[in-house]
């Protein structure tokens, strides 16, 4: 199976995902003159962003998701996990590398990017 | 008291883990419906609206833009969570009407409208993208288009249009056309309706799909019938499908519309459920009555003066008795209901009984809150004369009598003497309310008639007074020969207007047929005359004079009165230079009965007649618009004098008061109606399904603006809230305005994390206060016109806030109060997010702005009913909202406070107690004691709770002795030493005797003396006196009043000696002189003129007795008795500060609550206990408890010492800031408090 973004399914799923689509507990706490005083406003999803990467992937591919990021809106996103649940998010940033030849040589008509970083923020869990 | 919590979040607040909630809901102030509206957009002329709610959760909605060529359908579609509009401008082919969009089943958007000579569609994506486009069918004869279209889509996807068509005949069809995909389209199909004749008017046919189930409603406007004056009976008919529109039922009404004076347009529902429905309509009105058979109206409808309160808007018309006024109506113009009626049974009450004349709305008209009730009696022997006046503000009505012989005078200043008819000859003709100071200005006309002295007096009365009213003269005019010959005009039934600001007074002096007219104006400032325009002067001026007049831009207006009937007179005050303009140009007739001249602004001036209608007139084109029972239908069928008209600015309606008793008149009141014809209101019914039928609820405003109609409604089924969108119309400008029916807005999700939300209350009286910030700031900003969101936050919204905890999965509430939002600030910039700070302050925030002109007179009340009338008066609470208890050390009151504001008498009088007063967290206002003995509420028993501790005495000052002064309520006699009080002189003659003078010790006979004594300075007299004794005199009695004493003067009384002198006298020549003959012949011998003698010597006599005179010179003098308040004083001291820093520093306070020296110690003792609490305060941060509250009185343990602590709450600021992902969050209390012990 695949990720699914924005009704773009990814060809390559990233290679890593740093963070996990799951709730956090909003909390705090502070030391009171003899005691400590621990404060919760319970568990969110929302707000939270998750980056996806890629050591490479295609440039079509790429470009799909710059359309994506172009588009300005707010996306529904399959993350494609066991508990079948999905998202809506919006796109933080996009960033990667043109992938360089032996010579060293930036071609932008190669096929493919590396070192893509595609940042995402969850706005809300769907189901 | 502290706060009583819900047990389980009572005992959360002695945890020291803590799930903190907080909730702050945006609420409406008043209930939504009549909506006001907000204005979609900045761009004009815009009309036709509709609207769907979209699969998506979008709102679209299109509409016609542009009258002239480019034309465009205004397409707008919001988000999802509909939170602001895009706007899209579709260009097309002409100017389209009536455009209706259908949601298509890919989600795009189809519409259908109407250009002249076609039925068009048009396909576009939801974001307004052009897609497809094409004509539907087009007619040869452009009127055949008559109404529509409306499009839905059908359940099997396909689309269903239908319309009104229009032939020669002429006939009113509904047509029918479908199509499977919005390009292709059927022919037109006629859709039959049983029962209803093809002639009458079908128009703004609209389907609707019921919810639930497969059944179709058609809905459209259809005309019943025509009278012979073109006025329509029109009701709203439904008739439905059961199978997809091939066959319709037939139609039944759903209006009831029985009159020829409404009509009922432009169908549209809405549906929240299956069993519930929003019908809404338009219903065109000629104009709106109000009478006898309106509800809390009364018996009287003889409407004798109206005025207009534009500020308030509220619309006063006084009823009369025959000419009698006997009651006052208030009316919302907005809501077209009586709001309160003033009579002898509501309170206050109407003073009837003492008024025995009418006012006449020219003569006495009311001006911003005031309203006058009554005039004066024109009865010139009348005690009675009074003029009475309704302050709709304060709910006061104060009446000032004015006559001499009155026993109720309550006047001072006021001085009739002069003309040679009697003072008592006086009548007020006219008086002049200036609001803006607080004044009612009067002409008094004394002696009017060719018979008397005429004196006309122009002076006023200031409103603010209490029971007492001091008049100040500003003309005094003395005309010998009284009228006419006194200016050669008639000085008689004068008629003030008061222009302030340019320094001048304007009198007209109407006159009878035969009599002379004039226009007099003085200045304000001297009182002198300055113009007289008559016709012997100005010859082209009216002879009888101008029946109302009125100045604008240094001309005069008015009509002319009497005589040389037919024009409105333009007199430029500069230049005397007199003009008419027919005023058969304006209505068409002469117009004899045109009466009232009343400057609308600075360029309009509005004339009232009787029975030819009321029309404007343009001051710089001369431009007439006339408004008759023509284009304004019904208005005159119930009453036709208008003379006394008022002109609405803001909603540009006129009112006026109906008076003709004439059948079939038989309901007589007040009218109303829009200068821009006839009045489109959107109206709506509610419909309720249950047993099969569908049964309707009242009919009812949906929209506050009489120019505000076309409305297109959906449901949000989220939320249950209906939306409306409408046309408002302007003068020619056509606006698209939107609201929403009264669904809070839970900020929640707009509430930032990494700012504080504070609420913040305090004992020194300001407001209650909550601060917070929010993101989606564009959205909330008030000048984002396409934003649905903008109204949430705009300055006065209500704002309900909450705190609470999550306790084992369960949420638990305390309210902290009510807000109206202060204030909203927002900063755009490129990267930045506008987040949005929001500050809002509880109900007494107004009551610093509320200016209170004069409270009732308070005798003898208590504080607590002090407070409470107060605050019923000016602050628009309810008694059950105010909840006071009995406040300790209480004593009677007795004051009445002018020119203040609500904040400060409020404060005088809690200050005077130790009392502060809150609005609480139910927004009740409640009174609480600053004290030190107040019970313990809270106690901590260990500082777990405690963040940090501060003594802190930042705000106190080093005051150790409280000196408060106050004055006596009770006056006490006091004896002045002794003065020379009056002098007596004079003469006295032969036959004066004993006679008796009343010495009054001043003038006026009220000054009061003690132990009078007579100093004699001089007493001589001539030899006759001396003959006879001395004169005499004594203080022989002394007035048990002391006002005067009696001085007898007893001189000696020799009338009788003068007769005896006389009877001598005359008896002395009858006694003749005896002659005695000797000598030489009978010729010689002496005389003896012993009765010559004698005569000379009674002569003599009688000549001392006639002349004997004596002359007098005394003075009184005596100790003169008067009356003091004494005043009296109080005193605290803080003597162990005192010792401390060797120094006494004094604080002195003047309390004219203070009656007596225990009042004053009372008040110093409370004042000295706070500056000793000032320099024992603390702040200190402990973890929230929503328990406490200001006022309240904790216990907390010294973070060292661990000694307890009473602490007096002075202040609290109440912190929650959700924690970031850094856990920088808390939820905390700031004390700023007062250590007890």
């Amino acid at each position: 199976m695949a990720m699914v973004l924005g009704g773009y399914t990814f060809p390559v799923n990233p290679s890593s995902i740093d963070g996990m689509f799951t709730k956090v507990r909003s909390t705090a706490y502070m030391q009171t003159y003899s005691s400590c005083v621990f404060f919760s406003w319970g568990v969110f999803i929302a707000g939270k962003t998750i980056p996806l990467d890629w050591d490479y992937m295609p440039r079509t591919m790429f470009d799909a998701l710059q359309a994506l990021l172009e588009s300005d809106d707010t996306l529904g996103f399959d993350p494609d996990l066991e508990n079948g649940k999905t998202y809506t998010v919006e796109i933080l940033s996009l960033n990667g590398k043109y992938y360089q030849t032996q010579g060293n040589t930036i071609d932008t008509e190669v096929a493919y990017r590396k070192d893509v970083k595609l940042e995402l923020l969850i706005m809300s869990e769907v189901t | 008291m502290s706060l009583v919590l819900d047990p389980a979040l009572a005992a959360r607040m002695s945890e020291q883990s803590r799930h903190p909630l907080v909730e702050i809901i945006s609420q409406e102030t008043v209930a939504s419906i009549p909506f006001d509206g907000s204005l979609m957009g900045s761009v004009l002329n815009e009309q036709f609206p509709n609207c769907i709610l979209h699969s998506t959760g979008r709102i679209c909605y299109i509409s016609s833009h542009g009258t002239t060529n480019p034309y465009y359908l205004r397409y707008r579609y919001s988000d999802a969570q509909k939170t602001e509009f895009n706007v899209v401008d579709i260009g097309i082919e002409g100017f389209a009407r009536d455009a209706s969009i259908t949601e298509m089943p890919n989600g795009n958007i189809g519409i259908v409208y109407r250009i002249t000579g076609s039925l068009r569609y048009r396909v576009i994506n939801v974001s307004g993208g052009a897609l497809a486009a094409g004509t539907i069918a087009t007619f040869s004869d452009a009127s055949n288009q008559y109404s529509g279209p409306f499009v839905i889509r059908m359940p099997d996807n396909s689309y269903l249009m239908v319309y009104t068509k229009w032939t020669s005949g002429p006939t009113y069809t509904v047509q029918k056309r479908t199509s499977p995909d919005f390009i292709t389209w059927s022919a037109e199909m006629q859709i039959t309706l049983a029962g209803l004749a093809d002639a009458n008017r079908k128009a703004n046919p609209y389907i609707l799909k019921l919810a639930g189930s497969t059944e179709l409603w058609l809905l459209f406007g259809y005309t019943e019938m025509v009278d012979v004056t073109g006025l329509e009976l029109s009701n709203i008919y439904c008739s439905a499908s059961t199978d997809s529109g091939a066959t319709w039922s037939t139609p039944t009404k759903l209006t009831s519309y029985t009159e020829y004076k409404q009509v009922a347009m432009h169908p549209v529902a809405a549906q929240k459920t299956s069993v519930s429905m929003h019908l809404v309509y338009d219903e065109y009105i000629g104009c709106l009555h109000m009478g006898t058979s309106t509800l809390n109206w009364g018996t009287l409808g003889n409407v004798r003066n109206i005025h207009f309160d534009e500020v308030n808007r509220k619309l006063y018309a006084v009823n009369a008795i025959g000419t009698v006024p006997a009651n006052v109506i208030v009316v919302d113009p907005d809501s077209w209901e009586v709001i309160k009626k003033y009579d002898e049974a509501s309170s206050p009450h109407f003073p009837v009984g003492r008024h025995v004349s009418e006012t006449y709305g020219l003569n006495h008209m009311g001006a911003g809150q005031y309203q006058q009730l009554v005039g004066n009696a024109a009865d010139l022997f009348n005690v009675c004369q009074c003029i009475s006046i309704l302050n709709g503000e304060s709910d006061t009505i104060q009446t000032i009598y004015f006559h001499p012989n009155d026993p109720s005078c309550n006047v001072t200043g006021l001085s009739f003497e002069g003309s040679s008819a009697l003072p008592t000859h006086s009548v007020c003709t006219s008086t002049f309310i200036d609001a803006a100071n607080h004044r009612i200005w009067c002409i008094f006309e004394v002696g009017g008639g060719s018979a008397y002295t005429t004196l006309i007096i122009i002076g006023y009365f200031s409103l603010l007074s209490g029971s007492s009213y001091a008049f100040t003269e500003v003309v005094r005019d003395l005309y010998a020969g009284g009228w006419p010959s006194g200016e050669g005009f008639n000085l008689h039934n004068g008629m003030i207007k008061i222009y302030a600001s340019q320094d001048t007074i304007l009198v007209n002096y109407p006159a009878a047929a035969g009599g002379y007219g004039a226009v007099k104006l003085y200045n304000i400032s001297s009182g002198g005359c300055w113009k007289t325009f008559k016709d012997t002067v100005q010859t082209d001026f009216p002879h009888a004079g101008l029946t109302d007049a009125c100045m604008v831009g240094g001309v005069v207006y008015g009509c002319s009165a009497n005589e040389d009937p037919g024009y409105l007179y333009k007199i430029n005050v500069a230049s005397e230079l007199v003009q008419k303009e027919p005023l058969s140009n304006g209505f068409g007739v002469a117009a004899l009965g045109a009466y009232g001249t009343v400057a609308i602004d600075n360029h309009r001036l509005m004339i009232g007649t009787s029975g030819k209608g009321i029309a404007i007139f343009d001051i710089a084109t001369n431009a007439w618009t006339l408004y008759n029972a023509i284009n304004v239908p019904g208005i005159f069928d119930i009453g036709f004098d208008a003379y006394v008209c008022r002109y609405d600015l803001e909603e540009d309606m006129i009112y006026f008061g109906s008076t003709d008793p004439i059948e079939p008149h038989n309901l007589r009141g007040i009218t109303a109606f829009s200068v821009y014809g006839v009045m489109k209101q959107s109206q709506y019914r509610i419909g309720t399904y249950a047993g099969g039928v569908w049964t309707w609820g009242t009919a009812d405003n949906l929209v506050k603006g009489y120019q505000d109609y076309e409305a297109a409604c959906l449901v949000d089924p989220a939320e249950s809230a209906l939306y409306a969108f409408w046309t408002q119309q302007n003068s020619t400008r056509l606006s698209a305005m939107w609201d929403k029916e009264g669904v809070e807005l839970n900020l929640d999700a707009y509430l930032t994390l990494d700012t504080d939300i504070v609420y913040r209350r305090s004992v020194d009286g300001s407001p209650a206060s909550l601060s917070f910030e929010v993101s989606h700031g564009h959205l909330f900003d008030v000048h984002n016109r396409n934003s649905l969101l903008c109204p949430y936050l705009a300055k006065g919204r209500r704002l309900r806030l909450r705190f609470g905890e999550r306790i084992s999965g369960s949420d638990y509430w305390q309210p902290m109060g009510y807000f109206l939002v202060t204030g909203q600030k927002v900063r755009y910039g490129r990267d930045e997010y506008p987040v949005m700070q929001i500050t809002a302050q509880d109900k007494s925030q107004y009551w610093i702005d509320q200016e209170v002109a004069a409270t009732t007179p308070f005798d003898g009340k208590y504080p607590e009913e002090i407070v409470r009338d107060l605050l019923i008066a000016n602050a628009d609470m309810a008694e059950e909202d105010i909840i006071l208890g009995a406040w300790a050390g209480r004593t009677p009151l007795t004051h009445q406070w002018i020119e203040s504001d609500l904040k400060t008498i409020l404060e005088e009088v809690l200050n005077r107690y130790g009392y502060y007063l809150r609005i609480d967290c139910n927004d009740d206002a409640v009174a609480r004691r600053i004290s030190d003995s107040n019970p313990l509420s809270t106690v901590y028993p260990d500082t777990t709770k405690i963040i940090n501790f501060s003594p802190d005495d930042s705000y106190s000052s080093t005051v150790n002795r409280v000196i408060v002064t106050g004055t006596e309520r009770t006056e006490i006699e006091v004896l002045y030493p002794e003065e020379r009080i009056a002098g007596l002189n004079g003469q006295v003659a032969y036959n004066t005797g004993s006679e008796d003078h009343v010495i009054w010790y001043s003038d006026d006979q009220s000054r009061k003396c003690r132990y009078p004594r007579l100093v004699v300075i001089k007493t001589s007299t001539s030899i006759g006196f001396e003959l006879s004794g001395e004169i005499s005199e004594q203080l022989l009695d002394v007035d048990p009043g002391e006002r005067y004493c009696i001085v007898n003067i007893d001189a000696p009384d020799l009338t009788e000696e003068l007769i005896i002198s006389l009877a001598a006298l005359v008896g002395s020549y009858f006694m003749p002189d005896m002659v005695q003959v000797f000598g030489f012949g009978s010729s010689t011998g002496i005389t003896i003129r012993l009765g010559s003698y004698l005569t000379a010597l009674f002569t003599w006599t009688t000549m001392m007795i006639l002349g004997a005179t004596g002359s007098y010179d005394y003075e009184i003098w005596a100790c003169p008795v008067g009356k003091v308040k004494r005043t009296v004083q109080g005193e605290a001291n803080d003597a162990v500060h005192q010792a401390q820093v060797r120094k006494v520093i004094t604080k002195t306070i003047q309390d004219v609550l203070c009656y007596s020296a225990s009042d004053c110690q009372a008040v110093a003792d409370q004042e000295l206990k706070v500056a000793r609490f000032q320099r024992n305060r603390c702040s200190f941060e402990m973890v929230a408890d929503l328990r406490n509250e200001d006022g309240d009185t904790i216990q907390i343990l010294h973070p060292y010492s661990k000694q307890p602590l009473n602490i007096f709450v002075a202040e609290l600021e109440r912190v929650m800031k959700k924690s970031d992902a850094r856990g920088d969050g808390y939820f905390l209390d700031r004390v700023e408090g007062w250590v007890l012990s």
